[in-house]
């Protein structure tokens, strides 16, 4: 592939996806962590352009690339960890949790606390991909797909509940 | 909460920025000219090995060197080779990379770890099995056949300790901050798939 015709693809893939990287950025990262991701996510989709080959959909194919780059992103989980255990190493001293008022924060915040897997099934279910999809994209059967799905929506509900009341 | 209500709430987040144009320019040039120098790089490298390896052919084809001189040069260049090869072959499996699903590409990615985690153990092994002894023994030998005096030999000792200090060093630095944290971390992902 030339690179001009890659520039044109690319610039297309990033026009209309880009709110996706954004908010899976948004689900894996914090502050500054979020721009390097999506640094680290444009320069994978880049260099992905001349391999997409049309074997599965170009939807299917960018959030395969996306994904893979936010789940093996060892600086962000590094200081996600950190992050856990210093929340709560707070939450043992002060009894509480930070305040987070804005709904929209606190689904992120809550999707943040999920396992790096379940955040990336989670994210790309709220996006609208069916079960069949997501599947195709991590490697599992449909089936796994949507009982995970149901447990992960559970659990978030349940958070984003308590955080409500507590903060309320 | 409902649970169509997390739906209503993730689409709410319509009004993301715009990729900065600019960031996407910069990003779109640097890749292009690393992928150049990357692809320079590669052609030189096997261009130099060509003409090595003509170069040992034809030695050997007119008789100006005999296989016994010539082994270690041999030698070096079918392992020079096979470098080479399994770079351009890393490079061609790179691109299909992204057709397989994560899980798969996670199992690649797991076996390519461990596998450097083992050639990074072996060169620690060969430095300190191997290389040290042998730099202890050449020095006593220079020193016992009086080519070297005892303030060459302990330059000498320095400098090979300094290298193979700092050869130890890189190694382990690989090992314990880039291999193993990503070991790591690539075996929780494929456990929690």
């Amino acid at each position: 592939m030339k690179a001009p015709e890659q520039e044109i693809i690319f610039n297309q893939w990033v026009e209309q996806h880009y709110p996706m990287l954004h908010k899976v950025a948004l689900s894996f990262g914090q502050g500054a962590d979020r721009d390097d991701l999506i640094q680290e996510m444009l320069i994978n989709l880049w260099k992905s352009v001349p391999a997409y080959r049309g074997e599965s959909a170009e939807s299917t194919y960018i959030y395969r690339v996306v994904h893979w780059t936010a789940l093996t992103w060892i600086r962000g989980e590094k200081r996600r960890t950190q992050r856990l255990e210093q929340a709560a190493k707070e939450t043992r001293l002060e009894s509480r949790r930070p305040r987070v008022n804005n709904r929209l924060e606190l689904l992120f915040e809550s999707i943040q606390n999920l396992p790096a897997v379940d955040r990336s099934i989670i994210t790309m279910a709220l996006d609208g991909l069916t079960h069949a999809d997501i599947g195709e994209v991590i490697g599992s059967t449909e089936n796994a797909i949507s009982v995970r799905i149901h447990r992960i929506r559970q659990q978030l509900n349940l958070e984003i509940q308590h955080s409500m009341e507590t903060n309320s | 909460m409902k649970s169509n209500e997390l739906d209503t709430l993730w689409q709410s987040l319509r009004s993301t920025e715009p990729a900065n144009q600019e960031t996407i320019k910069k990003l779109v040039s640097s890749e292009q000219k690393k992928h150049r120098w990357s692809l320079l790089i590669l052609a030189n490298m096997g261009l130099n090995l060509l003409a090595f390896s003509t170069l040992l052919i034809w030695a050997l084809a007119t008789e100006r060197s005999a296989i016994s001189q010539a082994w270690p040069a041999l030698l070096t260049l079918l392992v020079l080779w096979a470098t080479y090869s399994e770079i351009v072959r890393y490079r061609i499996v790179n691109r299909s990379f992204y057709q397989e699903s994560i899980r798969s590409v996670l199992r690649v990615s797991l076996s390519r770890v461990e596998g450097a985690l083992r050639e990074t153990k072996i060169l620690q092994m060969v430095t300190v099995i191997a290389i040290i002894p042998l730099v202890l023994i050449s020095l006593s030998f220079l020193l016992d056949a009086d080519l070297m005096s005892a303030r060459e030999g302990l330059s000498f000792a320095l400098f090979s300790a300094s290298i193979l200090a700092i050869n130890l060093f890189t190694i382990s630095y690989l090992r314990t901050r880039k291999l193993i944290p990503k070991l790591k971390l690539l075996k929780n992902r494929l456990d929690s798939i």
